[in-house]
């Protein structure tokens, strides 16, 4: 079965003005994401990652170019900075914040159990008052998605979401973006770190503005059989750690039917190699 | 010389009996790379800045080649200060120059060198974080967000001190970027003896020669690279995640293929399976992996261990906001509105020095409403004003008589100023006292409240919400002016007691503040925008 798209974006540009000078960040894109699918966006500082996903979250202006969602369907967006997206002062204001605009029309009412569930969907155990202040960048972010989820986001663009987390709030992160994707939300991931790659379906390397790169993280990671470096690491990034030690018994003459990407396929591959 | 620190403890004014830093003695050696890892709010950057002379230490002791960095408490030995850089969070902010030749000249002002010594050595930084293409006359805003950074350590590496105090110089770096870093680091490493707080422990961990782990606080280990990888289990004390590494170890752990527990390189790694393999072949099958239960939750007990660590943060007001909040901030936003403004008439029309010392006795009446913390936010944002009050009053005081010295000074007239300027201070003390003691929401709904005639030809969501967040902005202005002032004190090393700039340094430290804030306006005016607050029919 094919995968109906749910956002595509036909000849899209994008261009910031200095003073008279145009530079163009996004130029003549065609993308299409298919729904409940996973796609981890890469690319150097600059090379229009944060641009096209602002386009795509309908905050800035595009230059050219068109955008179709699919009927129904939300996108929402989650930036990098956890402590300049909450507006509100505890967890129920900013839920009352995210949700009032959105359902002024239907005037919707929203019971407190509804909202605690999908705190704790979010990875979050606390009451609904608790002050914003109080929590740790990590639960911030979370926060964040949780706001996405209130207002029923199908669409989840994460914008380096964890680039300015610790390893451990990365990961309570990343582990909530898996479990939603599990749940059918479609993904959209802009990344530096390519150990948040493993879990994405299909890699979109960006440069300068270009698609540079568009195929699925095995491509990524391992390339055709025939080449000595992988897409990944003509890039200039590492591969991931799973990878590494995959290219090692490569090496010395183990050979893997379908080449793991995470610890868990690495555990199950290697298992079934030495039954 | 070697870094020498014993018996740490810092404390913050406020919370004497829950230090920061507490007990943390370590020494190091020259020309080493040490890491410092630990989670967010653990007491990293605390730690660098107490080794910079940039805290105030409640006890213990640093010294770089044996001699202490505090000659007594409050005033530190300016020539240990000369012995290192620091080097903050996102360094890139910290620019303020119209020329990159200016930053160096700043950084470099405290160490007295000759115009052709600056050069060289301005030349020679921009060359070992290679930017030797970039022109020194050029502006520093010109360059890109990289570069930027690299050139403020850069300013940080020209002094060439002996040691190099790093926090978090990797944070938000692309791929490229931290592998740049890391082949830098190790040529710093033969001018430097650098410290570094970092959350990418894993890439440098290799060319690190000592690895120091904090929680709490407290120092949890001080040892080798190696010894880390043998003892993942620190790790997850520290609470600083599970690597990639660590991660396949529990999956080929729970399949039989590895016992040990450890972070393996994945050479090694390779050569454990490959074994593994070899066994299975020669009959002496894994028996365990046949009938190993699958689960992908294999770092599960690692991630219940964080959720534990942060919700268990130290929060030290939770029982002011959470139990039950403090009369004042019970009331409504509009009632607040309307007792600031009537009061704020009262006060105007008081005359004399009665009158400003009622209004005074008001104004701190109402601060005893407020929580202990918030008072002392309040008085933190007051204090500016008051110096500002005294600094008129001085200045309206001053008489110019040609020739007649003695009267120099008019107290009357000063008085008067102080004495009008009060009744303001005074309104808006009571303005602080609103604005600390209302959330945003109250806020927005009460202007909304207010507004609500104008419904049909005014934004009004759009409106109140930007004008509660105004307010709530004022904080934020505060804790980003206390973060420039200490890198701008960090710069020109000079001791200047948190908080307070001196004045030539101004320019230092308007810019960085202004352009910061500006990003953060920037920020929330996204962040309105996410939340659907926009002018009707924009959004597609």
């Amino acid at each position: 079965m094919i995968n109906e798209s749910i956002l595509s974006v036909t000849d899209l540009s994008v261009s910031y003005w200095d003073g008279p000078v145009e530079s163009i960040v996004v130029e003549s894109m065609r993308l299409a994401f298919a729904k409940g699918s996973w796609t981890a966006v890469v690319g150097a500082n600059g090379s229009g990652k944060s641009t096209l996903a602002r386009a795509m979250a309908g905050l800035i202006g595009i230059r050219t170019g068109s955008m179709e969602i699919a009927t129904g369907n939300r996108i929402h967006i989650v930036l990098q900075n956890p402590e300049t997206q909450l507006l509100g002062d505890t967890i129920r204001e900013e839920f009352e914040l995210s949700l009032k605009h959105r359902h002024a029309a239907a005037h919707v009412t929203t019971h407190d159990s509804q909202l605690l569930n999908i705190l704790k969907e979010a990875g979050l155990q606390m009451p609904l008052d608790t002050p914003i202040h109080q929590l740790s960048g990590g639960q911030k972010q979370l926060l964040n998605i949780a706001c996405c989820l209130i207002l029923e986001a199908d669409v989840l663009i994460l914008d380096e979401a964890t680039s300015m987390l610790d390893p451990a709030s990365r990961e309570l992160v990343l582990s909530l973006i898996r479990r939603l994707h599990r749940n059918g939300k479609t993904v959209i991931w802009i990344t530096h770190r390519t150990e948040e790659l493993v879990y994405a379906d299909r890699v979109l390397l960006l440069e300068q503005g270009k698609i540079a790169f568009d195929d699925s993280v095995r491509q990524f990671c391992y390339g055709n059989t025939d080449d000595t470096v992988s897409p990944c690491e003509q890039h200039g990034m590492t591969l991931p750690y799973v990878v590494q030690v995959v290219r090692q018994l490569e090496r010395r003459g183990l050979q893997f039917g379908q080449q793991p990407l995470h610890p868990e396929e690495l555990g199950q591959a290697v298992a079934v190699l030495c039954r | 010389m070697p870094l020498t620190v014993e018996g740490l403890r810092v404390v913050q004014e406020a919370s004497a009996d829950k230090p920061i830093v507490d007990g943390v003695s370590f020494h190091l050696q020259d020309r080493s790379l040490t890491l410092l890892i630990g989670a967010t709010g653990s007491g990293k950057t605390t730690l660098l800045r107490a080794i910079s002379g940039l805290v105030e230490l409640a006890e213990g002791k640093v010294c770089y080649d044996d001699k202490p960095l505090w000659i007594k408490p409050g005033k530190a030995d300016r020539t240990q200060l000369l012995r290192q850089a620091i080097s903050f969070q996102f360094p890139e902010h910290q620019l303020f120059a119209n020329s990159i030749a200016k930053e160096f000249a700043y950084s470099l002002k405290p160490y007295r060198l000759d115009r052709k010594e600056r050069l060289l050595r301005s030349e020679a930084a921009m060359c070992d974080v290679n930017l030797s293409n970039v022109s020194l006359n050029g502006s520093p805003f010109a360059l890109s967000g990289g570069q930027k950074r690299r050139l403020a350590v850069a300013t940080a590496l020209s002094t060439r001190t002996p040691w190099l105090l790093l926090d978090e110089p990797s944070a938000g770096m692309d791929g490229r970027s931290l592998h740049q870093l890391k082949e830098h680091m190790c040529q710093w490493k033969q001018a430097h003896s650098i410290v570094m707080a970092t959350h990418d422990w894993e890439t440098f961990l290799p060319i690190a020669d000592r690895v120091l782990l904090i929680a709490n606080g407290r120092l949890l280990a001080d040892l080798q690279p190696d010894a880390l990888l043998e003892q993942p289990e620190l790790l997850q004390q520290a609470g600083v995640g599970c690597p990639a590494s660590l991660r396949v170890t529990h999956a080929l752990q729970q399949v039989g293929i590895v016992s040990s527990s450890k972070l393996y390189a994945p050479e090694e790694l390779a050569e454990s399976i490959l074994h593994a393999h070899a066994n299975a072949g020669s009959g002496l099958s894994a028996a365990s992996a046949t009938d190993a239960s699958w689960s992908s939750g294999e770092c599960a007990d690692l991630h219940t261990y964080h959720s534990d660590e942060t919700s268990s943060e130290p929060s030290d007001n939770s029982s002011d906001n959470q139990v039950q909040r403090k009369w004042v901030y019970r009331q409504l936003a509009g009632l607040k509105w309307l007792m600031y403004t009537t009061l704020s008439f009262v006060i105007l029309f008081m005359n004399g020095w009665w009158g400003a010392g009622i209004a005074m006795l008001l104004a701190c009446g109402s601060f005893m409403l407020l929580t202990k913390q918030d008072v002392r936010q309040g008085i933190r944002l007051s204090r500016p004003l008051l110096y500002f009050i005294l600094i008129a009053g001085t200045i309206s005081g001053l008489r110019w008589t040609s020739g007649d010295w003695t009267s120099i000074f008019d107290l009357q007239e000063a008085m008067l100023t102080v004495r009008r300027m009060s009744r303001f201070f005074a309104i808006t003390l009571i303005g602080f006292v609103f604005t600390l003691s209302t959330s945003t929401a109250e806020m927005k709904r009460g202007l909304e409240r207010a507004l609500r005639w104008g419904e049909r030809v005014l934004p009004i969501e759009m409106i109140s919400l930007a004008a509660a967040l105004i307010l709530r902005f004022v904080p934020l202005i505060v804790n980003e002016a206390q973060r420039f002032s200490v890198i701008t004190a960090a710069r020109g090393k000079k001791l200047v007691k948190q908080g307070k700039v001196r004045l030539r340094d101004v320019h230092v430290f308007v810019i960085p503040l202004l352009l910061s804030l500006f990003q953060m306006v920037e920020d929330f005016i996204t962040a309105m925008e996410i939340k659907g607050h926009r002018p009707k029919g924009e959004r597609k």
